[in-house]
């Protein structure tokens, strides 16, 4: 039975969990995304959407492949906010593998402007 | 939180390289945008996949044409296929591989490069053809439904394929994913792969899926059927099942089953005909799908045991011994020559001809003179089984050849009946009283006989019941009656007579001798030596207390005087009796026949005629009365118009010859006559009683009595001539009965007196007249008597006094 993904381009989906958090109220997304660069990753907010992309780049060896389950290449995830977030005090991280990104929750809907969330290297 | 609809980023640009390997696939399309599993067990293509696997993990995917083929070449294949990368990759214990491809795009082979370690080609992308338009649009959602309603038609395809399908809302994704997904042949899939244009493949898509959903629908209908069909047999078992067990519990255990398993066992036990066999086996294998409470149930069974019971191939071996068959005729009747010779010459004739279908034997004769008891006798010679039906008064066809089967409680007709009694398919069949069948509205039971008795029609005798042909071609028919007058003609005309005539007194003192004392002695459970009965002592019985052709009242008289005797002896009265004329005459009482035509005929004007009868001879009063009048005839006592006719030609022929008769010829002109025949309740035919007419006319007139001893019979005509009658030796044993004399015939009856018995013969003195003239002469015979005057009737003392 063959898999059939909708507009299928040559790109994988990590697995994200969403959860929001009081004092103060945040919305924090986890993307389980090990192996990646964090320098060539993209995260995009428009207003209640959050684009997530990058690159887990394939090992080049030279050799016989017994088993090949990792998906390498160009990742990408979008996500649908469950309510308004402020761009402006928002944060990102990486690290063991996890890549973090903590929305505060705003009080008025933000600009409908495409924002971009730098990542922060840590360990 | 849900996935976005439209992503956000173009599609990332994959760069296909013009030079791939290809792997060729068998009985599978892989299109672009869509993930594939495949099995990779070849060694050049797992080749192939480590290669391409440690590269760049593209590589192009070509159908093989041949599906048969084990390592197809570049002619094998088809040239437009799909570039695709290995997504992911496992190689399993056996050595074999398992890949996970993802299509990207349409290529097509523009080259072949190498065939070793595995097929190379130089390809270039076919990009689809899409112009934007309403028509695009409209094919699109009408794909969408289509496939839509599939979904949940078909159990292999999952319901997720539902979301999938809704958001891809790109035509050729849409195209691909139902190409993709559905299970139809692979030629299909290769030309819907290579159509580029979209528009095109929408449409074609669209067909294959009306197609698909036709055949799904139809599928799910036949399913839906055979479903509810299954579930009615399982109603139909459970419900069966129950009841029996509740039959069981009510002590009946499936007794219908075990009913047709006998009736089955029965058949197959027997012998029939190949169409009788067949006729049963249907009836029986409908009497199987028949619940045992149907009313046509009982309507099968009762037909399937008839043809079980029928012999259809049961016979007796035939004995046709003649001296033997002469031996047991002999036995069992007393004299009747003519009749035994004629039955040993029919016996014989079927020995030499080895078939016993001649014409069918018919006894004629008065009652109890042993017409069946000779039908018993020829079957007990044969060796025959031995059958007798009664027709008497049969005036329904469907009492010979039954009901037809749909008539409630429909029974075959008498005749396979009675064969069913014989067991046997070639009994000797006495059919009784054959002249007293009837005929009405309901059908005419003669016809139906026509077809039992010729033997031209017999050999497939189609009873109405049965409505299976029935042999009856080995039947030895035999049929008695007491005239042939009512037998109807074409009956008459199958039949071979044999007249039997009533017995002599001297023939009847004979049986009763040799057959009825001893049989009436056995059946009163008497001993000769105990019970005697005297000679003259039958002879008293037969002459006084009955009369008749037979000896059916004979044998009843006998058995009166037995009884009495078993009676006397049972109480201890006796030890022995002896029954001499006294002994009889008491038990008997008062003689029943006697002088009665000395006591009629001492008046004149009285005659005694003699008629024959079905039941034998009888004598016949005439009687003549005449009072004042105008020389009129009347006549009186159910006589027919011959009769009547025959009265008025005696008296005419009277009147005429009055005065050479020595008559007073004014007498006729004063008078009226009015002759009356008794008894008046009995009707009367034939002209036979022409002399006895004239004589009781000449009689009256004259005064002159007839003599009391003298019987007469014969035709008179106008100019006074005795013309012949017939059943002279009927009428001649009835005037030995009635205690006669004198017997005056026709004279052309002479050779018949032939016929009669040697010891009648002796006892009867004849007159042979040709002329009335003779027979007055010999009938008023001018003893003292006749002048004699006496006291009589108002009628002749009024003539007197004129």
């Amino acid at each position: 039975m063959p898999r059939f993904a909708a507009g299928m381009r040559l790109t994988h989906r990590p697995q994200i969990d969403v959860f929001r958090t009081e004092d103060p109220p945040a919305l924090t997304l986890v993307v389980e995304i090990p192996g990646a660069n964090p320098d060539a990753m993209t995260i995009v907010l428009d207003g209640r959407r959050l684009l997530i992309a990058g690159e887990r780049e394939r090992p080049r060896v030279e050799g016989r492949w017994y088993r090949s389950e990792i998906e390498y290449g160009p990742f990408e995830r979008e996500v649908s906010l469950p309510f308004d977030v402020s761009v402006e005090e928002a944060s990102a991280s990486y690290r063991r593998g996890l890549l973090r990104i903590v929305l505060p929750v705003a009080d008025s809907p933000p600009a409908p402007v495409r924002v971009s969330i730098e990542v922060l290297r840590t360990g | 939180m849900t996935e976005l609809e439209t992503p956000l980023l173009e599609p990332s640009d994959v760069q296909i390289p013009q030079v791939l390997p290809i792997l060729p696939l068998r009985e599978t399309v892989v299109f672009p945008e869509s993930m594939t599993p495949l099995a990779i067990g070849q060694e050049r293509s797992i080749k192939l996949v480590d290669d391409v696997v440690a590269a760049d993990r593209m590589l192009a995917l070509l159908t093989s044409r041949d599906h048969e083929k084990e390592t197809p070449g570049f002619e094998d294949l088809y040239t437009v296929g799909t570039a695709a990368v290995i997504h992911k990759m496992i190689r399993v214990p056996d050595g074999t591989l398992r890949v996970l491809v993802q299509g990207i795009r349409r290529i097509h082979l523009e080259e072949t490069l190498d065939t070793d370690p595995y097929l190379l080609g130089r390809f270039v992308e076919v990009p689809d053809v899409l112009e934007e338009s309403r028509e695009v649009e409209a094919l699109t959602r009408n794909v969408q439904n289509l496939f839509a309603r599939i979904i949940g038609l078909v159990p292999y395809l999952p319901e997720e394929l539902q979301l999938a399908a809704a958001n891809v809302d790109d035509p050729s994704a849409l195209c691909h994913l139902v190409a993709s997904t559905l299970r139809i042949k692979t030629d299909e899939k290769q030309r819907l792969l290579e159509t580029a244009n979209v528009e095109e493949r929408l449409r074609d898509v669209s067909r294959i899926l009306n197609r698909e959903l036709e055949v799904f629908e139809l599928g799910s209908k036949i399913q839906t059927q055979v479903q509810s069909e299954i579930e009615k047999g399982q109603r139909e078992f459970f419900l069966r099942q129950q009841l029996k067990a509740i039959q069981d519990e009510l002590g009946e255990s499936d007794p219908e089953r075990a009913e047709v398993e006998e009736l089955r066992e029965r058949l197959g036990a027997l012998e029939l005909p190949e169409d009788v066999r067949k006729a049963a086996e249907r009836e029986l294998a409908r009497l199987e799908r028949l619940p045992a409470a149907a009313a046509e149930h009982g309507v099968i069974r009762t037909y399937l045991e008839w043809i079980l019971t029928l012999p259809w191939s049961e016979a007796t071996a035939d004995n046709l011994d003649l001296d033997h068959a002469r031996e047991i005729l002999d036995a069992d009747h007393y004299d009747l020559e003519k009749v035994k010779e004629r039955i040993v010459e029919y016996l014989a004739v079927s020995k030499l001809k080895n078939d016993l279908s001649g014409p069918v034997l018919c006894f004629v004769g008065p009652p109890g003179v042993g017409k069946t008891s000779l039908g018993q006798s020829i079957a007990r010679a044969l060796g025959r089984k031995f059958v007798r039906i009664s027709v008497g008064g049969v005036r329904d066809e469907s009492e010979i050849r039954g009901h037809r089967r749909t008539y409630i409680g429909a029974l075959p007709g008498t005749i396979l009946r009675a064969l069913r009694d014989a067991e046997s398919r070639n009994p000797v069949f006495l059919i009784d009283e054959i002249d007293k069948m009837g005929s009405d509205f309901r059908g005419d039971p003669a016809s139906a006989m026509l077809e039992v008795l010729d033997p031209e029609q017999h050999s497939g005798f189609r009873d109405h019941y049965l409505d299976l042909p029935f042999d009856l071609s080995k039947v030895l028919f035999i049929c008695t009656a007491n005239t042939t007058d009512t037998i109807p003609a074409p009956l008459l005309d199958r039949m071979d007579l044999i007249q039997l005539s009533g017995y002599t007194e001297d023939e009847k003192f004979g049986i009763a001798r040799k057959y009825l004392v001893p049989k009436q002695l056995r059946e009163h459970g008497l001993t000769p030596s105990r019970t005697t009965i005297l000679d003259r002592a039958v002879r008293l019985v037969i002459r006084e207390y009955t009369r008749e052709a037979g000896v059916r009242n004979l044998e009843r008289r006998l058995a009166e005087l037995f009884r009495k005797a078993a009676t006397q002896i049972a109480r201890g009265e006796v030890d022995k009796v002896r029954i001499d004329e006294a002994r009889a005459r008491e038990w008997l009482g008062p003689r029943r026949f006697s002088g009665e035509v000395r006591k009629r005929t001492t008046e004149p004007g009285v005659a005694t005629g003699l008629a024959w009868t079905p039941v034998g001879g009888e004598i016949l009063f005439i009687e003549a009365g005449a009072y004042d009048g105008r020389g009129r005839l009347r006549l009186t006592g159910q006589l027919s118009e011959v009769m009547q006719e025959s009265a008025q030609t005696a008296f005419s022929w009277v009147r005429a010859n009055a005065v050479a008769l020595g008559l007073d010829p004014g007498w006729f002109g004063a008078h009226d006559v009015h002759i009356h025949v008794p008894a008046g309740a009995v009707p009367k035919d034939g002209p036979s009683a022409g002399v006895a007419m004239a004589t009781a006319i000449v009689s009256l007139v004259t005064e002159r009595p007839v003599a009391a001893d003298v019987g007469m019979t014969g035709e008179v005509t106008l100019t006074g001539q005795v013309l012949p009658i017939g059943g002279v030796r009927e009428k001649v044993l009835a005037a030995e009965r009635a205690g006669l004399k004198r017997v005056i015939l026709p004279r052309e009856n002479e050779p018949d007196l032939e016929e009669l018995p040697e010891d009648t013969r002796k006892k009867l003195e004849f007159v042979l007249a040709d002329e009335v003239s003779e027979v007055l002469e010999a009938a008023l015979d001018g003893k003292a008597r006749a002048r004699l005057r006496r006291p009589t009737g108002i009628e002749r003392r009024a003539a007197r006094g004129r």
